[in-house]
């Protein structure tokens, strides 16, 4: 579902130069598959799924996503995905269900089918209590769900989540959590990238540890371990950036 | 451009809209309640102290008063309107500072007596203006000492035998030719051009930010940028709203501001005359219209730069810094007010002050539509750059980087890395600029003689932004400006038809004064004759060649170079071509002459299409305009007419038509001797940025 090969993108550095935010991410995520990119702040998490969201274009390399191509079949990219962050991209002023509707008709749904779409899914995350609330008056909680809702309503194959359950408390990430899972249970395709090392091994099938803008490993939780020959996630995932940050681990990168 | 998906974002920035009470009563609170409550409460109030000050007698304090018993008599006359004070001086003046009195008369020793008797003599009047009051007593002694000064012209002429009738002074009359409408229209030109541009913009500003700003900082701005909406749609629509906004707002706040302030003076005339208000004064709906639509381009020009500032800041906090000095701006239309110059194509296609102008001249009923079009078509221009700027903005990747700095200095002073085909925007931005450095920097010049003149425009004006544009822009400078190797029978069939279509085009020039279209100013010409005459006189035979060869190569590198490469990379040729014929011609300034240049215009942006090269559309330009004026001062030197212009024979005009012709061919077949050639491999490789190969001819 998501191919990614030796994806960079390269920015103008102000003082000259340029600076590379990602610089040669390769990796794949499957259908039914929740794909955890693991990294420290600046690592490219970010960058490389705004590229994989068509927000940006890549310097270089090339991915394609439901079997389109990033920068040739964009328009049919955006339409395979749902895209997440720790922002919940909620206006203020709608209500859950005006939300819904609106995104909804972004990706070309109308009449019964968009309204068939808003209500089921209101149902699937809970949400028809306070659907016709605006979102202003939601609590934290709620909104991400909207924010989830509003990420699948259009039922995409593929779900792009960047850090989305940063700021939220342990309850409603466990919620957020659940709700990825039970998309990924329904074959949907996950890509969701994190920085706390607990939530990527609860929920990600394997793994890609993203440091200095490349894919420094990848694999299920015990594929790194024994890769790395450490014993559990937290000693993998501090070795492989370690590594990349020596002049070996940089040599390496860099060849 | 999809309208489903417009249609969706529109009415989603709408609903929000709605639901923001600080727009709303920005929008309507202000022009529906606001203004003519406060306006009204204002007015009334302001009369009914007036009415109150008017109709209370005004005490006036003198000194001295037996020394005018005449006057005396006048002031306790009823309808004087004045209650008299007799008083001693120090105790008066204490009186006037207290406001116990309203004015001091001090009276001289026997002032009536020597007046009388022909002696130069003066009352003292003291006032104290900082009151009130003291401007309505003022008009009740002025009534008062011009009766008084009356009766001592009087009693002097019957002192010496003469009839008192005999001081009466001859009197003239006034009549206001204004109507009404004028009238008003008048009072309301002060005020008008600055509250739509103000309202305008206020209205647009929380729709803007509401549409940018905040979704850029709330997030929302990345998730609607992964929809399938392109980025020209949301922006379409986004701007849709802001328009609407800022335009609506404008118009309630014109009509709501109208009908108080003729309410007011309606109110002001029926207290002050006793008449009806009918008598008075009127609104032009349809000038008030014609006002309106005239300042939509304008106020479509500043929401757009709210729009823009919407973009470029990182927050709202920046954004209402940015806004603010933004809102100062507008208020130049209240200075070219006060300054009210006369209305010249210069002005006209200033910024602001075209639109200030001529709302101005449409509420006066003075406007002609020439001038209506010329601010209302640059006024549109230049609405359409910041549009196109505000795309620019919405459509860079780097929109949704909270760290982008679009407005950075270190980001001005660098070029783009890599060349690039110069865009639409930046060609008209360019033709703009142009128009603009020639209509206030050219005037300054014309004491230094034509040729003087000529050099600065063409070179520095006309030749020189193109350059410069070229080189920030890094355009690719041998495509951009067509610098290839034309062929000889290219060059020599240039020549040939420049010189034939002189009197074709004198002829078709004929054919349209005939026909009494778009007749020439008399003034302008003559003011061209005035400039051209001592130059031609004295330099009968170098003054063609620098002309011609000014023209030619300076004017071929602004119009046929960036603009015209531009165009044709957007638009469809023939419109390109057409489109870049009208600028050429429009960039003259010449209402007559237009339609000639636009059609020679269209040949040279024809003929540098076709070849490739620039060069044979610079030799036909120069060749010309070369010719044209050595035939002017031929004319010149033979009638010794300084109003002398090309005429020409039917003969002449066949053999201009047949030389055009020959000329034609033979830049058709250097054409051919062109392509035939072999292009080096640099030339090939450069080819692959050009936007159009040449065509075959």
């Amino acid at each position: 579902m998501i191919e990614v090969t030796n994806l960079r993108k390269t920015y103008d550095d102000p003082d000259g130069g340029e600076i590379a935010a990602v610089a040669g991410a390769s990796f794949n995520c499957r259908a039914g598959e929740i794909y955890g990119l693991l990294g420290p702040n600046g690592a490219g998490k970010t960058t490389t799924l705004r590229c994989l969201a068509t927000i940006l274009t890549p310097t270089g390399g090339s991915a394609t996503i439901a079997g389109c191509d990033l920068l040739t079949q964009s328009q049919d990219v955006r339409r395979n995905i749902g895209f997440l962050s720790a922002s919940t991209g909620l206006y203020a002023r709608l209500t859950a269900r005006e939300t819904l509707r609106f995104f909804g008709a972004l990706y070309g749904l109308a009449g019964r089918v968009l309204e068939d779409r808003v209500d089921r899914v209101i149902d699937m995350f809970q949400i028809g209590e306070y659907a016709d609330r605006t979102a202003d008056r939601l609590s934290t909680g709620m909104k991400q769900r909207l924010g989830l809702a509003r990420a699948v309503v259009h039922d995409p194959p593929v779900l792009i989540l960047d850090e989305p359950t940063t700021g939220l408390d342990p309850i409603v990430s466990l919620a957020v959590e659940r709700a990825v899972q039970s998309l990924a249970a329904a074959g949907k395709c996950v890509l969701f990238s994190t920085h706390l090392l607990d939530q990527a091994q609860a929920i990600c099938h394997r793994l890609g540890v993203i440091g200095r803008g490349r894919v420094l490993a990848e694999g299920t939780v015990q594929e790194l371990m024994a890769s790395t020959g450490t014993e559990n996630l937290r000693g993998a995932f501090f070795k492989l950036v370690e590594d990349a940050e020596t002049p070996e681990g940089e040599h390496l990168l860099s060849a | 451009m999809r309208q489903a998906i417009i249609k969706t974002v529109f009415f989603k920035e709408l609903t929000e809209l709605l639901r923001n009470r600080r727009s709303l009563m920005v929008m309507f609170g202000v022009p529906l309640l606001l203004y003519p409550i406060l306006t009204i409460a204002v007015a009334s109030l302001t009369q009914s102290k007036q009415n109150e000050l008017a109709s209370r007698p005004a005490i006036v304090g003198v000194v001295d008063g037996q020394a005018a018993p005449q006057l005396l008599k006048l002031l306790a006359g009823h309808e004087s309107e004045i209650t008299t004070v007799e008083t001693i001086q120090p105790a008066a003046e204490s009186a006037l500072d207290a406001g116990t009195i309203d004015a001091l008369i001090s009276v001289p020793g026997h002032y009536e007596s020597d007046a009388v008797g022909g002696q130069e003599v003066k009352l003292a009047v003291s006032v104290d203006r900082s009151r009130q009051v003291t401007r309505f007593a003022e008009e009740k002694l002025k009534k008062v000492l011009d009766a008084y000064q009356q009766w001592i012209v009087q009693q002097r002429l019957l002192a010496h035998g003469l009839p008192p009738d005999l001081a009466a002074v001859p009197r003239a009359t006034t009549t206001d030719l204004a109507t009404g409408e004028q009238t008003f229209g008048v009072m309301l030109a002060y005020i008008l051009p600055l509250l739509l541009l103000l309202t305008g913009m206020l209205g647009s500003l929380y729709p803007a930010l509401g549409a940018t700003t905040t979704e850029r900082e709330l997030g929302t701005l990345e998730t609607l940028l992964v929809t399938p909406a392109t980025r020209m749609e949301l922006l379409t629509a986004k701007a849709g709203i802001v328009l609407i906004s800022g335009l609506l707002t404008a118009l309630l706040n014109m009509i709501s501001m109208s009908l108080v302030l003729w309410r007011v003076m309606a109110e002001v005339q029926k207290s002050s005359t006793g008449a009806t208000p009918a008598g008075g004064f009127f609104i032009d709906a349809g000038a008030l219209a014609l006002s309106y639509l005239a300042a939509v381009p304008t106020l479509i020009f500043f929401t757009a730069m709210v729009l823009m500032v919407g973009l470029l800041a990182r927050n709202l906090r920046e954004a209402n810094a940015y806004a603010t000095p933004l809102m100062m701006v507008p208020i130049t239309s209240m200075l070219v007010g006060i300054a009210d110059p006369a209305m010249t194509p210069g002005l006209l296609v200033t910024p602001v002050a075209n639109t200030t102008l001529i709302i101005r001249a449409v509420l006066t009923g003075h406007a002609t539509a020439g001038q209506f079009v010329l601010a209302f078509a640059s006024a549109g221009l230049y609405a359409g750059l910041v549009l196109s700027l505000a795309g620019r903005l919405f459509t860079n990747e780097q929109l949704v980087n909270p760290a982008w700095e679009p407005l950075s200095l270190r980001g001005l002073s660098r070029r783009p890395a890599k060349l690039r085909w110069p865009a639409v925007d930046e060609a008209l931005t360019l033709f703009a600029v142009s128009l603009l450095l020639n209509f206030y920097l050219a005037p300054s010049w014309v004491h230094h003689g034509l040729l003087p003149l000529l050099m600065g425009v063409e070179i520095l004006l006309i030749a020189g932004p193109a350059v410069l544009f070229s080189w920030l822009g890094h355009y690719p400078w041998r495509e951009v400006f067509s610098l290839r190797r034309p062929s000889v029978s290219s060059i020599i069939g240039a020549a040939l038809f420049g010189v034939g279509m002189i009197p074709v085009m004198n002829w078709l020039s004929d054919l349209q004064h005939a026909w009494h279209i778009l007749p020439p100013n008399e003034a302008d010409l003559e003011g061209m004759s005035k400039l051209f005459e001592p130059t031609l006189r004295g330099h009968p035979f170098l003054s063609p060649i620098i002309i011609g060869l000014l023209a030619g190569v300076c004017e071929e590198l602004l119009f046929r170079g960036p603009i015209q490469a531009a165009l044709v990379k957007r638009l469809p040729i023939a419109m390109a071509l057409i489109f870049g014929g009208f600028l050429f011609a429009a960039a003259h300034m010449d209402l007559s002459g237009l339609p000639a240049r636009m059609i020679l215009g269209l040949i040279l942006g024809w003929i540098v299409w076709r070849s490739g090269s620039i060069f044979p559309a610079m030799v036909m330009h120069a060749v010309y305009d070369g010719v044209s004026v050595a035939w002017m001062a031929h004319e010149l030197s033979r009638t010794m007419d300084t109003n002398a212009t090309a005429s020409f024979s039917t003969t002449t005009l066949i053999m201009g038509a047949a030389v055009s012709v020959v000329g034609w061919g033979v830049m058709r077949a250097g054409r051919k001797i062109l392509l035939s050639q072999p292009q080096s491999n640099a030339l090939r490789q450069r080819a692959t940025v050009t936007p159009q190969s040449p065509a075959a001819p």
